[in-house]
């Protein structure tokens, strides 16, 4: 079998057992990878209604095709399990070395259940895996602890995804952090591991990879690579994603003190190309990446020094606009600290603006906050904060438990202005100026994401007008998430997307050049969509219904006050006529539970039972 | 006589890393960093190179030889291995101070770059999409060097001329 | 009549302007804007800007007013509309 390892290594901490599985071509080829597979796995492994931190719940990573190949972008790997913040499945991506690795060891996933008696980090070198003490290890922030594993073992391809001390406390938006500056981000993962004391997954292998048709991949690979160095990801080379702070904020989008607003009146002294003029080192790639879009950025001078990240556009969103930060140092700063500590900047920033809110309004005093004067535009509070939260102390332990319990915990009206969806931090695209994406983030399978739905595109790139709610944008909704899905299951980076000719077409023929195996545009569609109800019977099984996909009450309620969007909202029978039309887009029910003779015509018969209608 | 060599830019490598799968892939027709005589080298955050053979004036590595398996060709400066005499002892690689022979663990001979004589051109050369990589020689890669810094000095006298006209 | 430009990301760095005042002649087109675009920053013609058809090169384009995207060059501006020369990116 071409492309694919053949195998999937499964580990038990509990037992310090481990088995390996060989799934098989038909299932291989069914699933075809990333987040397709990580979601089966989690489905099958993980059993019903289990604490999202308990031994039970089953950490998977899971590869596609294209990790360890010239394919461009093509170097990823999936993690899923259930959330910890969420309670319904979080699948993230990562990529660059770690993704070629678990391949190089000769595995196409990793599946972790189980707890550790003491912390331990595993050590998976091609067949043999080591239960390895992390004694030495806990505590360590999260690159700390790759270049501690790489020395201790005395090889610098070691690649390992780590967890920092957000992790081993469990916040719930604790994150995985592979090759210093790349994270499996969202959900929670890094509370996962914690909860099993499991610091590290180390990994070396020494497997080649083979692919079907050698010279046709390199060729088409080559020429994908250099389509890449055009406009299509000129933004992504140059400036970075960061690029979106000034459009968006000139479209009256720009998540500003809690979402109360659009406008940011700091967004220059916060843009991208302030970064670029006054902060960047050097924008840098992921293994197998000729685009480069990471863009190191460091802080000079002043009571920051020193802070040195790569600063993406949500990161700079969440800690930054959203908390009325004005200076792009404190934001540096802020990223930076979250990175160390391994946090999820997203959900940091978006439950530090709601801190920063109840402060303001006066719900949270500065004795609770531990003398911090939690102001938005408050950056060293911030800062402060963060470190608080990685370590649960004072208010850190409450705002640790993510907006949604957090607001539940503290009540007082604060849930009115939590913003999240399923419990998911909010993203950086104001849905009120947005209206595809309104209903692309309520439907969003790990809650409200950009990433995953891509319903934003519509709104942004004038594909729609992005202020009118109608049934179509609930259709459109279904398609950009269909297309993402692909991305993320083949295992491309979506910032390659511009340099395809047809998506469809362009992954299935790379599919087939790396395994020999016939994938067309439509076995596509179907793999694709077998993913999304895959994720959504997830759901199902752990407690979902139609009222978790909605809105925050802000979006419903608050019209956008100033700017390019002003007086925007979103209207909750629009909401509902646009949900109801991606219900009815991606074959489900009224009430968004999927009919049996739909599972069965996924082949997902062996779920209809349990989670079909 | 200057030999041809890969030269690496360190500024323009964004660490990518295609260098290495051009390279297994002409030579050995799978993707493997461990069968690439191209490595890259990354310290996070941002000093990426990739390194080859040098074309050493005065190889190391032939010299090390305890068997007389390695030569230099005069011509190229391409280093020439003889397989039946090679044992795999791994002298020359400690030699190196470039760290850039490999040693092939199934066919237990050492492997070094030959610029991709058997091809059009350096593999690794055509898969670095940001230029980084080049066929070079020492006196060329100065002679650029002293050019960029010239160039950048007068570009500021000149800046400071029309500054003050 | 006048319009204002407002430049960002590649159009921003090749033209070293935040934004522009332009005047033009009454049943103008996005098209003319480009042209007369092109005239007074010449550094955006090629990379942006293709000369000769004066076509704004994807993923770039107009948003008019901030509110909607212009579905093609041949329509016409208006007095005192703001022109975005943009793109967004995909994900962040």
């Amino acid at each position: 079998m071409k492309g694919y390892m053949g195998k999937i290594l499964h580990i038990d901490l509990t037992d310090q057992t481990t088995r390996v599985h060989r799934p098989g071509e038909d299932f291989l080829k069914k699933y075809v990878g990333g987040v397709s597979l990580a979601t089966r796995l989690v489905y099958d492994n993980t059993p019903k209604g289990v604490d999202a931190l308990s031994p039970e719940n089953e950490l998977c990573l899971a590869t596609s095709v294209f990790a360890a190949t010239p394919v461009p972008v093509g170097t990823k790997h999936a993690a899923a399990a259930k959330s910890p913040l969420t309670g319904f499945i979080t699948d993230c991506l990562a990529s660059s070395y770690f993704s070629a690795t678990i391949r190089r060891a000769g595995y196409d996933a990793i599946v972790v259940k189980g707890k550790a008696e003491k912390p331990t980090y595993l050590f998976i070198d091609d067949d043999v895996v080591e239960f390895r003490d992390a004694a030495n290890l806990w505590g360590k922030e999260t690159f700390e602890t790759e270049e501690a594993i790489r020395a201790e073992l005395g090889d610098q391809m070691v690649r390992s995804c780590t967890i920092g001390p957000a992790g081993e406390n469990l916040v719930r938006f604790a994150n995985l952090t592979n090759d210093r500056g790349r994270q499996a981000g969202r959900g929670g993962l890094g509370a996962v591991m914690g909860s099993k004391q499991l610091k590290a997954i180390a990994l070396r292998g020494s497997h080649s990879v083979e692919v079907a048709d050698l010279d046709g991949l390199c060729a088409m690979a080559l020429e994908l690579a250099e389509k890449a160095q055009g406009l299509k990801t000129e933004k992504y080379r140059n400036l970075g994603t960061v690029a979106n702070v000034l459009t968006l904020n000139r479209l009256g989008i720009l998540p500003t003190r809690n979402f109360q607003e659009g406008v940011f009146e700091a967004a220059e002294q916060v843009s991208g190309e302030y970064l670029q003029e006054h902060h960047k080192e050097k924008a840098v790639a992921c293994l197998g990446c000729p685009i480069a879009c990471e863009q190191i950025v460091k802080v000079k001078e002043g009571p920051y020094k020193g802070a040195r990240t790569s600063v993406d556009y949500e990161s700079l969103f969440a800690v930054g606009t959203c908390c009325g930060i004005d200076n792009a140092a404190g934001i540096i700063k802020a990223i930076d600290t979250c990175d160390r500590l391994g946090m999820d900047t997203m959900s940091a920033g978006v439950v530090v603006a709601w801190a920063m809110e109840c402060f303001e309004r006066g719900l949270i005093t500065k004795k609770k906050c531990d003398g911090l004067e939690l102001r938005f535009g408050n950056d060293q509070a911030e800062v402060e904060l963060l470190e608080k939260i990685a370590r649960r102390e004072g208010i850190g332990d409450l705002l640790a438990e993510g907006v949604k319990r957090a607001a539940e915990k503290l009540g007082k009206g604060s849930e009115l202005f939590a913003i999240h969806v399923k419990g998911l931090e909010f993203p950086g695209y104001d849905p009120r100026g947005a209206q595809t994406f309104a209903v692309g983030s309520a439907v969003g399978t790990r809650g409200g994401c950009h990433n995953r739905s891509l319903a934003y595109e519509a709104d942004t790139h004038g594909e729609v007008d992005r202020f009118s709610a109608d049934p179509e944008k609930g259709r459109i909704a279904c398609d950009k998430e269909n297309l993402a899905g692909i991305f993320d299951i083949v295992m491309l980076c979506k910032f390659i997307r511009g340099c395809l000719s047809d998506a469809w077409s362009d992954v299935s023929q790379l599919y087939t050049l790396t395994t020999g195996m016939e994938m067309t545009a439509d076995d596509l569609h179907q793999v694709t969509e077998r993913s999304w109800n895959l994720k959504k019977a997830f759901n199902i099984r752990e407690g979902w219904t139609k009222e978790d996909d909605w809105l925050p009450a802000r979006f419903l309620e608050d019209p956008i006050p100033a700017g390019a969007s002003k007086g925007s909202v979103v209207k909750p029978d629009d909401l509902r006529i646009m949900i109801d039309a991606y219900y009815e887009a991606r074959g489900w029910t009224p009430d968004g539970l999927i009919p049996k003779e739909k599972l069965v015509a996924l082949g997902l018969e062996d779920i209809a039972e349990e989670v079909g209608v | 006589m200057a030999y041809q060599y890969i030269v690496c830019d360190p500024d323009k490598c964004v660490g990518c890393g295609l260098c290495e799968f051009a390279c297994s892939a002409v030579k050995h027709e799978v993707f493997d960093p461990l069968l690439s005589r191209i490595r890259h080298v990354r310290i996070e955050p941002i000093v990426m190179m990739s390194i080859s053979c040098r074309m050493c004036e005065d190889p190391p590595c032939v010299i090390a030889c305890p068997r007389q398996a390695l030569s230099q060709s005069a011509e190229t400066g391409v280093i020439l291995i003889d397989d039946d005499k090679c044992d795999g002892c791994g002298w020359c690689i400690q030699a190196c101070p470039f760290g850039t022979i490999l040693l092939n663990s199934q066919t237990k001979v050492v492997e070094i770059c030959d610029l991709c004589q058997d091809e059009d051109e350096p593999q690794c050369v055509k898969y670095c999409l940001k230029d980084a990589l080049t066929l070079s020689t020492p006196q060329v890669v100065a002679q650029k060097a002293r050019l960029d810094v010239v160039t950048r000095l007068l570009q500021e006298l000149l800046g400071q001329e029309s500054a003050t006209a | 009549m006048k319009v204002t430009v407002e430049l960002f990301a590649l159009a921003r760095r090749l033209s070293k302007a935040k934004s522009v005042v332009l005047e033009l002649a009454p049943g103008a087109t996005l098209r003319d804007v480009l042209v007369k675009l092109g005239d007074r920053f010449p550094a955006l013609l090629g990379e942006l800007i293709v000369p000769g058809s004066y076509d704004l090169r994807e993923p770039y384009v107009f948003n008019i007013d901030a509110r909607r995207v212009a579905k093609n060059l041949d329509e016409e501006v208006r007095e005192g509309e703001n022109l975005l020369l943009m793109y967004v990116t995909v994900g962040g």
